[in-house]
């Protein structure tokens, strides 16, 4: 497993006067959030940049021999273009077989469980080749930096897995459950077929009548509503899944949850009556919420010698846009690579 | 729970000094008042009141009145 990091970090304490609150009230968020900085990518990054350096750098490495890919999926809520898929585009960067599936995934926080779904499903018709799994985006292109609401989070970065069939392997359990009832809790409005990008659309304004700046354009997330479904619906969900395993809380080694920020996280540690210690959440203020990269950035960050040298009994649980939410249970470790790559992109 | 009591711990959550809420004050009016703010009553009502309280319920609340007779529904 590898993550690629933005080169650029920008400092929370740096962009307060972008908002329009008094600097005080917006460094209250600082405390409570755990808001330090986040990871951006340049201004002509694409989300296939990011998961090209990461794949150049693993087939570098010798972790990965090209006539090995048997399918390339990538996850991500913000494609290079509509037409073509982002995995058409590393495709061709890298010339691969024609004999290679490739696909893309439209998914927000819940992208790299996605894949990885996706490749499990793959990897059902592809013996003896393996899938690799690109969960990226960049999506402080899409967020206002007049929104206090949601740009002091986002971050920008890809994680990849590679994947592959083991016989000998344990069983994963999974659930998965939507609600599209929910689903303007987190939208972009325009730029789609509903809605085309146009001068108007891009004007900035106080949409909630809250201070917020931001466009149709932007992405808007309505965070009460968000955190209130987080604290609904993920405990149960848990509860479900290990069941589901046949295991206890305290049969697992790490609860890997997607890294909205510290706040929910912690909560959420209450709420299930796991210890922070198994339920690593330092990721936010290092990098931002990075979305469907958060899981895999997570992973490398903080655990990364234990992936290497040993196997864990994991809980991973991923929610977001949709309103989608998932967890799984599963046995990781002994991989070939684990790692954060810090890019120039 | 007594009214002072249950003030505090807004005030607390609004990083306000005692004393500065009544049951009257229009939570608008107040700068401290933002989303991080409603988050936290959220979480409050959660932890200290075992009672959810939903983004269009906080969205729906006026005064400190408007909490305080959440807290005790």
């Amino acid at each position: 497993m590898l993550s690629v990091i933005p080169q650029t970090a920008v400092r929370f304490e740096d962009e307060v006067d972008n908002y329009t609150f008094p600097a005080k009230q917006t460094l209250r968020l600082q405390k409570v959030m755990g808001y330090k900085q986040h990871r951006i990518v340049k201004e002509d990054t694409a989300t296939s940049d990011l998961c090209c350096a990461g794949l150049e750098y693993i087939l570098g490495r010798g972790w990965l021999k090209r006539e090995e890919i048997g399918g390339i999926v990538v996850a991500t809520s913000l494609p290079d273009h509509f037409i073509p898929p982002v995995s058409s585009v590393i495709h061709g960067e890298f010339q691969l077989g024609k004999d290679v599936a490739c696909i893309d995934v439209s998914q927000g926080c819940v992208a790299f469980f996605w894949g990885l779904l996706e490749a499990f499903m793959l990897l059902e018709h592809m013996e003896g080749k393996k899938v690799v799994v690109f969960a990226a985006d960049v999506l402080s292109k899409k967020v206002s930096q007049k929104d206090r609401n949601s740009y002091p989070l986002i971050g920008d970065g890809a994680g990849i897995a590679i994947v592959e069939n083991c016989m000998d392997a344990g069983k994963v359990h999974t659930i998965l459950y939507n609600n599209g009832g929910l689903r303007d809790a987190l939208k972009i409005p325009a730029g789609g077929s509903r809605m085309p990008s146009t001068q108007e659309t891009a004007i900035l304004r106080d949409m909630d009548g809250d201070g917020n700046l931001r466009a149709l354009d932007n992405l808007t997330m309505n965070g009460a509503d968000v955190f209130s479904f987080v604290q609904a619906e993920v405990p149960p969900l848990i509860d479900e899944v290990l069941d589901f395993a046949g295991y206890s809380k305290e049969d697992m080694d790490w609860y890997l949850f997607h890294q909205p920020n510290k706040f929910m996280l912690r909560k959420l540690a209450e709420k299930l009556g796991v210890p922070y210690e198994k339920m690593p959440m330092n990721t936010v203020e290092e990098f931002g919420n990075s979305s469907g990269a958060c899981i895999p950035i997570n992973i490398t960050y903080n655990l990364a010698d234990a992936m290497r040298t040993r196997k864990s009994r994991c809980c991973v649980s991923a929610f977001g846009a949709g309103l989608t939410w998932g967890a799984m249970v599963m046995e990781l470790g002994e991989m070939d690579f684990c790692e954060a790559y810090y890019s120039s992109l | 729970m007594e009214t002072t009591k249950k003030l505090a711990m807004i005030e607390e959550i609004m990083d306000l000094d005692e004393g500065t809420l009544t049951p009257a004050t229009v939570l608008e009016d107040l700068e401290e008042w933002d989303s991080m703010a409603k988050l936290s009553v959220m979480v409050m009502m959660d932890d200290e009141f075992g009672k959810v309280l939903t983004g269009d319920a906080v969205r729906a609340l006026k005064t400190v009145q408007d909490i305080l007779n959440f807290m005790d529904a």
